[in-house]
């Protein structure tokens, strides 16, 4: 085993603080609302906090390390191109999600479709997530089996314990707030290591000159190598992958979902794509900088294959202690990317399988409960994946295979359920089947693609010499291109179905589309919204003992929040750095004659969990 | 080189030109559709930040990539000349480097 004591306490220290962190929230979860959606009530910088772990996986380190040493700056591509594509989920899904109360992806999919859309949708999106929780376990395995030499099955039953522990208890909102803390934790990690490393070159001149130009560049070359090249790179992440992400990754959908109103939710998505991504980009591939650099300056010697190259670096410039801190950074970005999946499986195992097929109709509380089952079989299930991935290689490509033809299919389908009132329910459910088919025939003929390809240069078969001198041929597998393939067979056929067959009745998809959004808006208020900008006010608390539904606000402070009765607003206990754990959202009753107090009725006091003593910051949502 | 262009600003030009038109599009889609209201002050404000953000990357990339080309380098090889990886720089010891 490698590291010294003082490592080992640290992990160990580091294991127990999240277990204990993450159970405390279990008393903040009281319903299917707050297990999966934390109440809908968090502050913006909580959330977007929370995505920077999600984002991150344990691999994560090992894998752009690696590319940041073999490619450079490019390497951090994938995470810096997302804006381009940001505005449809700003003003598209988000708010329809929000408004709309969807609760999961193959939910819309019956909104807007039709209930056999929504079974495909479910089947393909729980085959994906149980698969995606097996690789993280056997990759966070693989990771420290080669950082500390203690075997898979040592790690990841402890990992699987803890995390399955605090998600089960606390659900959504144990997920958010250990994210917060293991994100700070990789942060730290990163700027450590960043710092050691730089350090250990000679400086930041010394580590920027020992870089040549094509390791600086932030994008590749154009259409090579055949694995790594910008335009396979912006078409198959940037373009598709970036709306794969925003638009049917339910994970990311529930922490957006989490945020008390849209508007804090665009404040999480501009704050998490403009500066942590990029800042997350530098955490995990500046490993792999450094070691570039400081190979150039004779500090580093390369390792024999690209893969150890994280662990090379880190034995090079850390110290005792530091490389316990490292190994616990790495453990938080797998627990951070597991507990988002479990509970993002859970949600559709609950919403899209127990409740319409297994128990429907049930009462609230009963669905708690069995989300909470549900949570620690969907770890058990994906636990049991961990040895296929162990012994077959197959496993991973078949995995990959799978979701590459699931994607784009799906993003197709809700691409144009969103922006076209016309697309029918008929299309949506044979484009998806057709165009996995289509993908699925290109995994076999890859050549299919090649003409989409060639329109960047990208060729079929590439000849190398080999180390003898001889002529080797490599096919190109199109990794990238294939999702752009497959966008475009599946909106093909969606488009041509569509006209031979009959859409939705308008009413039927109010709220579900781009241009219903205004009336999704009063859907979810219950009246017309209240667009006027106001102000946030503080306020005293005081307990009504009625049993009313709304708060009681006098007309002054209503004036200042330019609210009305009848408007939807948010009250949060007053302490701001809580990021919303006490609060709820309440409509605004018949004015009190008490100014610069709301008085809330006893069991909405309870029921957001505030504290009189402590003053609320009321504002309006709509 | 492409055009006469560089490879690196070509790839520069490409992200935010071709990229720019999927941008362009999604924000024609937002305002025909009506999902973005800019006589809404909230919508207002957050489209002027979409194409703040849309503005600022494309600066600093613009800033990085000319930092990354017009700076000194212990290697003086051409960004063209560059290799694309480091599989084949790995052979050249680096005290040949230095």
């Amino acid at each position: 085993m490698r590291g010294t004591p003082l490592d080992y306490v640290i992990v160990i220290v580091y294991f127990a603080g999240i277990l204990g962190f993450g159970s405390f929230f279990a008393r903040y979860t009281k319903s299917t609302k707050d297990f999966f959606f934390g109440g809908q009530r968090f502050a913006w910088w909580l959330i977007a906090a929370s995505l920077v772990a999600t984002g991150i996986g344990s691999y994560s380190f090992i894998k752009y390390a690696q590319a940041g040493f073999v490619r450079g700056m490019s390497s951090s591509m994938t995470y810096l191109n997302d804006w381009l594509m940001i505005p449809l989920f700003m003003f598209g899904w988000l708010p329809i999600i929000y408004f709309a109360r969807i609760r999961s992806v193959p939910e819309y999919f019956e909104r807007r479709f039709d209930k056999r859309s929504r079974l495909v949708a479910t089947i393909l999106t729980l085959g994906y997530l149980i698969g995606y929780i097996g690789l993280n376990y056997y990759l966070l395995g693989i990771a420290m089996r080669s950082l500390l030499g203690v075997p898979l099955h040592v790690t990841i039953p402890i990992v699987a314990v803890i995390s399955a522990i605090y998600i089960t208890a606390g659900g959504q909102t144990a997920v958010i707030f250990t994210d917060l803390v293991q994100g700070v934790f990789l942060y730290a990690a990163g700027a450590i290591l960043l710092i050691l490393g730089i350090h250990h070159i000679g400086g930041f001149s010394a580590f920027w000159e020992g870089l040549d130009i094509a390791h600086r560049l932030p994008y590749p070359k154009f259409n090579e190598p055949m694995d790594f090249n910008f335009s396979a790179i912006f078409w198959g992440e940037g373009v598709v992958g970036t709306l794969a992400f925003t638009f049917i990754n339910q994970g990311f959908i529930m922490r957006y979902l989490a945020v008390k109103s849209v508007f804090e939710g665009r404040k999480t998505l501009t704050f998490n794509t403009l500066i942590l991504m990029p800042i997350s980009a530098v955490v995990v591939g500046s490993a792999g900088w450094i070691a570039f650099s400081a190979l150039t300056h004779g500090k580093f010697t390369a390792p024999e294959s690209s893969k150890d190259v994280f662990i090379h670096i880190v034995d090079v410039i850390t110290k005792p202690g530091i490389f316990g801190f490292v190994i616990a950074a790495l453990t938080a970005a797998l627990m951070s990317t597991i507990d988002t999946l479990i509970n993002a499986c859970t949600a559709i195992g609950i919403f899209d399988v127990y409740r319409p097929y297994v128990k429907p109709g049930a009462s609230d509380r009963h669905y708690l409960k069995a989300s909470r089952f549900v949570s620690v079989t969907v770890t058990l299930l994906g636990l049991a994946l961990v040895p296929a991935f162990n012994t077959s290689q197959s496993i991973f490509a078949a995995h990959y295979a799978f979701v590459g033809m699931i994607t784009p299919p799906m993003l197709v389908a809700i691409f144009l359920g969103v922006t076209w009132k016309r697309f029918t329910p008929q299309a949506a459910f044979w484009s998806m089947l057709g165009g996995a088919f289509l993908i699925g025939l290109s995994v076999i003929w890859p050549e299919i693609i090649a003409p989409l390809a060639s329109t960047h240069g990208i060729r079929h078969v590439i000849t190398q010499i080999g180390p003898g001198g001889e002529p080797i041929q490599i096919e190109n597998s199109f990794k990238y291109f294939r999702s752009v393939y497959g966008l475009l067979v599946t909106g093909v056929l969606g488009v041509l179905i569509t006209f031979f067959t009959r859409p939705k009745p308008k009413e039927a998809i109010q709220g579900l589309t781009l241009s219903t959004i205004q009336a999704g808006k009063a859907l979810f208020k219950g009246g017309k919204p209240n667009e006027k900008p106001g102000r946030k006010v503080s306020l005293a608390l005081e307990i009504d003992e009625t049993d009313g539904e709304t708060v009681a606000l006098h007309p002054d402070d209503l004036e200042r929040l330019q609210a009305e009765p009848g408007d939807l607003l948010y009250i949060a206990d007053a302490r701001f750095y809580l990021g919303g754990l006490r609060s709820l959202h309440v409509k605004a009753g018949p004015p009190s004659d008490r100014r610069g107090v709301a008085r809330l009725p006893h069991r909405l006091v309870e029921e957001g969990n505030l504290k009189p003593e402590k003053g609320v910051r009321v504002e309006k949502v709509m | 080189m492409y055009w006469g262009i560089p490879d690196h600003w070509f790839t520069y030009l490409y992200q935010y030109g071709v990229g720019g038109l999927f941008f362009l599009g999604g924000l024609i889609l937002i305002l025909k559709t009506g999902a973005c209201d800019l006589r809404i002050k909230a919508d207002r404000t957050w489209f002027t930040a979409l194409i703040i953000g849309y503005v600022a990357l494309a600066t600093v990339f613009a800033v990085w990539i000319y930092l990354a080309v017009n700076t000194p380098t212990l290697t003086a090889a051409a960004p063209e000349l560059a290799a694309p990886s480091c599989a084949s720089r790995l052979l050249v010891s680096p005290a040949a480097v230095a």
